[in-house]
């Protein structure tokens, strides 16, 4: 656990001394902000207000900009070489990959954190459903932990960062717009099995409507937990390979 | 040079490259048959071919380079990538069986502060104590796949209140096109709710479909149409409410046709699963199971016979709506004479009786002072909500008349005046002057003094029967019940005699008021949000820049 903790807090250090970490912070709350504010605009004198709502923009931009915090996770370590010299310490590959998963899922949830103050205004305009708020906020974290796992797995693969990132942005794509896969596919058995493993059937429709479901959570936590199995055996294969 | 040495590059062919290269395109034949397969459900040309292509590429691979495929399959990379591969398989399969487990289980948690996804506390107790065990069946085509998950929370809601009593089913329309039919679905959304036969079957003979939002807003996309719990309730309501729930109107003595004038009312009953049926009063007693008997305007009055046999159904806890048109045509002659056996059985055992006037009422009037607007109304009364804000209905009376209501009434006999005239309104007692001067509407002192009732509502405490008295019937018909609240009061009176609708009231889920805020609040929002927040951590992102840099 300590070795994890380690490798944690030199990650979560790394994120907020880079200066990449904040423009990607900057242009999620920037996007964030004026897609908020026009659905404000849009609501004003309709409708009341939806706190789940800034949330699930954040949940698909999340499918562009975790890549970008996950891309340099392992590949940056390979492309230099530093992956050997880490591997050569007394630590487990597992530990390895915990640490910098929990470094990079404790920045996004920093970065979700930030959008509070979005609830707050909306809080502060016109009261709205804190229940709601609570679950969605819930579900974009565990939603985010996946994410990064998808991402972590991709940078794992490669050395370089960019076509980790473009993998890693191209599987969240498909996997938040599985839930479209109806309209595509004929067998519906299929397409409701696809659906079950896209990332927006198991957010926007449970969390984001204020309901925490059990199997919803567990897809979550099993998409990390397969994918960062998976890390650790792409991390471990160095060692046979 | 380079390019030309480039282009002189041979390529060799040995036994080892061409089988590797078999073994790849191999490979991704057989992904692109497993994938064909599974996309299309059928062994389509796409997928025999890719799948032949995929064995002889491993064939050949096989064929030509033995000893490769032997160390690919048994070499340290091979042994060390299979253990991976199954371990990772050993761990998909678990969570996959604990997710499954998980969505057996519908265990969830409502976060909604208003309980949107919990069964509201009425509805459970009906859910709990239904007759017979039923299923909801849902319609959902492929396209609407999104829309089954937004609903699925809501419709296990019942299931998982009386998992033996409740079956929730889902269903494709265009994959189960006789099963959708024999629904009498013809779209590609629409739930049921079904009684179970005794093979776990759905009982088509006892079935209500679910009223979706379409039903009631015909413009709505398809892709935004939904229920809710209020809704799914109601039709579970609607299907128990089949069978045990009858009401009579009285024929045969020039009442209102029902399959003519008024089917707007008769279909509106059966269209909730109350069986409608009529009888003549004239031939036999209203028989037992009776719900509610309704007089619609008969224009012959009622013998002595037919009078005692709406007493005897009183008498035994009977509940019976009237309403009596005033004699504005000679042949109206129902409770107008004094000694009308029903006006003198009202009169002794409930206390009320016809004025045997015309009302008009200057202050409220609709077109002519003929058309009587209800001015005054029983606040609270079941019967004049008009909906959950607690406004009232006001219904308008095509030439009424008014209801006498005695002073002193029977024993156990409350009486109510649900509407009444305004206090200017006068009663014209002279029906042939009335006949004679159509146009000349002007209080004299003959004419009783306002306000006059014009829907009274009585009830007697010791035997539960009940009465409600109404001075007109034009309203009922086809043309007049659409407008000024009449389908409402028609179901409230029906919901007050029947009781037929008491066991559901539930306050809207999303009672949320829409954001108002002036736009100086809106651009301060933007402000902070697109302005402040950004730029802070933009900031900060330049400072650490700025502060490595110098490093």
């Amino acid at each position: 656990m300590r070795h994890i903790w380690i490798i944690f807090r030199r990650e979560l250090g790394q994120y907020f001394s880079s200066p990449i970490a904040y423009f990607v912070a900057f242009a999620v709350l920037l996007l964030t902000g004026f897609t908020f504010n026009d659905d404000l605009a849009m609501r004003n004198g309709r409708a009341p207000v939806d706190p789940a709502l800034p949330l699930i923009y954040l949940a698909q931009f999340s499918v562009f900009f975790v890549p970008l915090l996950t891309m340099r996770l392992l590949a940056e370590e390979n492309r230099e070489g530093t992956l050997e010299l880490l591997m050569t310490l007394p630590l487990q590959d597992y530990q390895i990959v915990l640490g910098k998963f929990f470094g990079a899922w404790a920045y996004y949830t920093v970065l979700i954190s930030l959008t509070i103050v979005h609830q707050a205004l909306m809080l502060w305009l016109n009261p709205a459903d804190l229940g709601i708020a609570f679950s969605a906020y819930l579900g974009l974290w565990l939603f985010g932990g996946a994410s990064i796992a998808v991402g972590m797995f991709f940078s794992a693969l490669n050395e370089n960062q960019i076509v980790a990132a473009f993998l890693g942005m191209a599987a969240l794509l498909i996997l938040w717009q599985a839930d479209l896969v109806g309209n595509v596919l004929n067998n519906r058995p299929l397409a409701e099995f696809i659906r079950s493993l896209s990332f927006q059937s198991n957010y926007s429709y449970s969390f984001a409507i204020g309901i925490v479901r059990f199997d919803h959570t567990v897809f979550f936590l099993g998409v990390m937990g397969t994918l960062l199995l998976a890390t650790t055996q792409v991390v471990q294969s160095r060692r046979w390979r | 040079m380079a390019s030309e040495q480039k282009s002189q590059r041979t390529i060799i062919l040995d036994r080892l490259s061409v089988a590797r290269w078999s073994s790849t395109l191999g490979a991704v034949a057989l992904v692109i048959a497993l994938v064909a397969l599974l996309a299309s459900g059928e062994l389509s040309p796409v997928v025999v071919v890719s799948a032949l292509i995929g064995m002889s590429g491993l064939g050949l691979w096989m064929t030509l380079a033995p000893e490769d495929f032997r160390s690919t399959l048994t070499g340290r990379r091979a042994v060390y990538g299979s253990n991976s591969v199954l371990i990772i398989l050993l761990f998909v399969g678990i969570v996959l069986i604990v997710y499954a487990m998980a969505a057996r289980s519908g265990i969830a948690a409502d976060f909604t502060s208003r309980g949107y996804y919990t069964l509201k506390a009425n509805i459970r107790p009906v859910i709990e104590q239904l007759s017979r065990p039923i299923q909801i069946t849902a319609f959902y085509s492929r396209r609407l796949l999104t829309n089954q998950a937004l609903e699925s929370p809501i419709l296990r809601l019942f299931s998982d209140a009386a998992p033996n009593k409740v079956r929730l089913v889902y269903a494709d329309p265009d994959v189960q096109p006789i099963l959708a039919r024999q629904f009498g679905l013809d779209s590609a959304y629409g739930i049921f709710v079904s009684y179970l036969s005794a093979d776990g079957t759905p009982d088509l003979n006892f079935t209500v479909r679910v009223l979706t939002a379409r039903d009631r807003m015909p413009n709505l996309p398809l892709e935004e149409d939904h229920v809710n719990e209020r809704w799914i309730a109601e039709a579970i309501l609607q299907l128990e409410a089949r069978g045990k729930y009858r009401v009579l109107f009285s024929v045969g003595n020039g009442e209102v046709n029902l399959d003519s004038d008024a089917t707007g009312i008769r279909d509106g009953l059966r269209n909730v699963g109350i069986q409608v049926a009529t009888i003549d009063l004239s031939r036999e007693g209203v028989p037992q199971g009776t719900t509610a008997l309704v007089i619609l305007a008969p224009v012959r009055d009622f013998t002595q016979e037919m009078a005692d046999r709406i007493a005897a159904y009183l008498g035994s806890g009977g509940k019976v709506l009237i309403m009596a048109e005033p004699a504005y045509r000679s042949d109206i002659r129902f409770m107008q004479a004094e000694d009308s056996p029903l006006a003198k059985y009202l009169w002794q055992a409930w206390g009320i009786r016809p004025n045997r006037d015309i009302v008009f009422d200057p202050l409220s009037y609709n077109e002519t002072q003929y058309y009587v607007r209800a001015a005054q109304y029983l606040e609270g009364h079941p019967i004049v909500q008009k909906d959950q804000t607690g406004s009232a209905a006001r219904p308008l009376f095509p030439i009424a008349q008014s209801w006498q209501i005695a002073t002193e009434p029977p024993a156990d006999v409350v009486v109510r005046r649900i509407y009444t005239t305004s206090p200017e309104a006068f009663g014209k007692l002279d029906l042939r002057e009335v006949a004679r001067n159509p146009d000349r509407a002007i209080r004299e002192a003959a004419d009783l003094p306002g306000p006059l009732t014009l829907v009274a509502a009585a009830e007697n405490l010791r035997t539960q029967a009940r009465l409600l008295l109404v001075g007109d019937a034009d309203w009922v018909t086809n043309d007049l019940i659409v407008a000024f609240d009449g389908q409402i009061l028609w179901t409230n009176m029906i919901d007050w005699l029947t009781a037929f609708l008491e066991r559901v009231t539930i306050e809207p889920a999303f009672g949320q008021l829409p954001l108002s805020v002036p736009s100086r609040d809106l651009e301060l929002t933007a402000f902070i949000t697109v302005g402040v927040l950004p730029t802070a951590v933009l900031l900060v992102g330049l400072w650490v820049w700025w502060r490595r840099s110098r490093r």
